[in-house]
């Protein structure tokens, strides 16, 4: 396998938790997600990427949405999570830290 | 608003017009928040840029994040109408979700035509029942010297001494048993890709 097929994939699975464990601290709007998960992280998703994906965690009632008036003057429209939402993403987190935490240690013991 | 220059805002209308109406196949309201929100942030980027001065410049470089509005739109109406398409079993919405789906990927066309031909077959079925009472000596399970020849049509002459047929009028609930059932069993398939494409949660639902 490409090393970047194998890249773009481990992403593409990731983006959601990615998304959610941001919500997880606070409510956040759209630009700002992707301006966080960019520094952070490094993931680099586009708008046609990140609005469509929050509306398809909202239809699935992951996720609620507000619109709050900003200092700037333009509504936005801020995300947080719902009482599944956050069910979901401690589960989530939950299963990561096994994952990750197996895989580094078959990592280990593989040197 | 930010104090857009007049090409500025000429551009961003221009931009949110034409993405109104590649979004039509949403109910209203749906539409008209995914317009507010992605204006919102393009005004945003549009804050943000250092030349205040210009904001052409900063307004063509966010809708080029964007691309273009047929683009920005593509997944939320694939999304829509593949979603609500099964959710109250409309054809056409189904229909319509598909062909997108197939022109987009290489993954979507490949399942798109599956289902098609699926379809198809199903169809294919239901018509030689309804066929058999209008054509009756044209339609039905042939056998030629014993093995098997044709289920359905057949096009030539049919008073070949080594063909027979040998469902009767039986061939009419047979064939429209199997159309069905075939249908059924494709919209069941559709609805399991579908949702392993489309959904997420659901996804997780179901493990």
């Amino acid at each position: 396998m490409e090393l970047s097929k194998w890249i773009a994939q481990t992403r593409k699975g990731t983006l959601e938790l990615g998304i959610l464990v941001l919500l997880r601290a606070r409510k956040r709007y759209g630009l700002e997600i992707l301006e966080i998960l960019e520094k952070n992280s490094g993931i680099v998703i586009t708008e046609g990427t990140l609005y469509p994906l929050m509306n398809r965690l909202k239809r699935e009632g992951l996720v609620i949405s507000e619109w709050v008036e900003s200092v700037s003057g333009h509504p936005r429209k801020y995300y947080s999570l719902s009482k599944e939402g956050k069910k979901l993403v401690e589960q989530m987190i939950e299963y990561w830290n096994t994952f990750s935490n197996t895989l580094s240690r078959l990592i280990e013991e593989g040197r | 608003m930010e104090e857009l220059n007049v090409e500025s805002k000429k551009l961003l209308e221009e931009y949110l017009q034409k993405l109104g109406g590649v979004l039509k196949p949403l109910p209203e309201e749906e539409r008209d928040e995914i317009i507010l929100e992605i204006k919102g942030h393009i005004q945003e980027r549009i804050a943000q840029s250092s030349q205040a001065e210009d904001n052409t410049e900063a307004l063509k470089n966010a809708l080029l994040r964007l691309g273009k509005p047929e683009e920005y739109a593509f997944e939320f109406v694939t999304d829509y109408l593949l979603n609500k398409g099964i959710e109250r079993n409309k054809a056409w919405m189904i229909f319509k979700g598909l062909l997108r789906w197939g022109c987009n990927t290489l993954v979507g066309f490949f399942y798109s035509l599956f289902f098609f031909a699926s379809y198809l077959i199903s169809a294919s079925f239901v018509i030689v029942g309804i066929m058999k009472p209008i054509f009756p000596e044209k339609v039905g399970f042939f056998l030629r010297n014993g093995r098997f020849e044709n289920f359905g049509l057949i096009m030539g002459v049919t008073d070949n001494p080594n063909m027979q047929e040998v469902l009767g009028y039986w061939i009419i609930p047979i064939a429209l048993v199997i159309g069905i059932a075939w249908f059924f069993v494709t919209t069941w398939l559709l609805k399991k890709v579908i949702r392993n494409r489309f959904g997420f949660w659901k996804r997780y639902q179901e493990k």
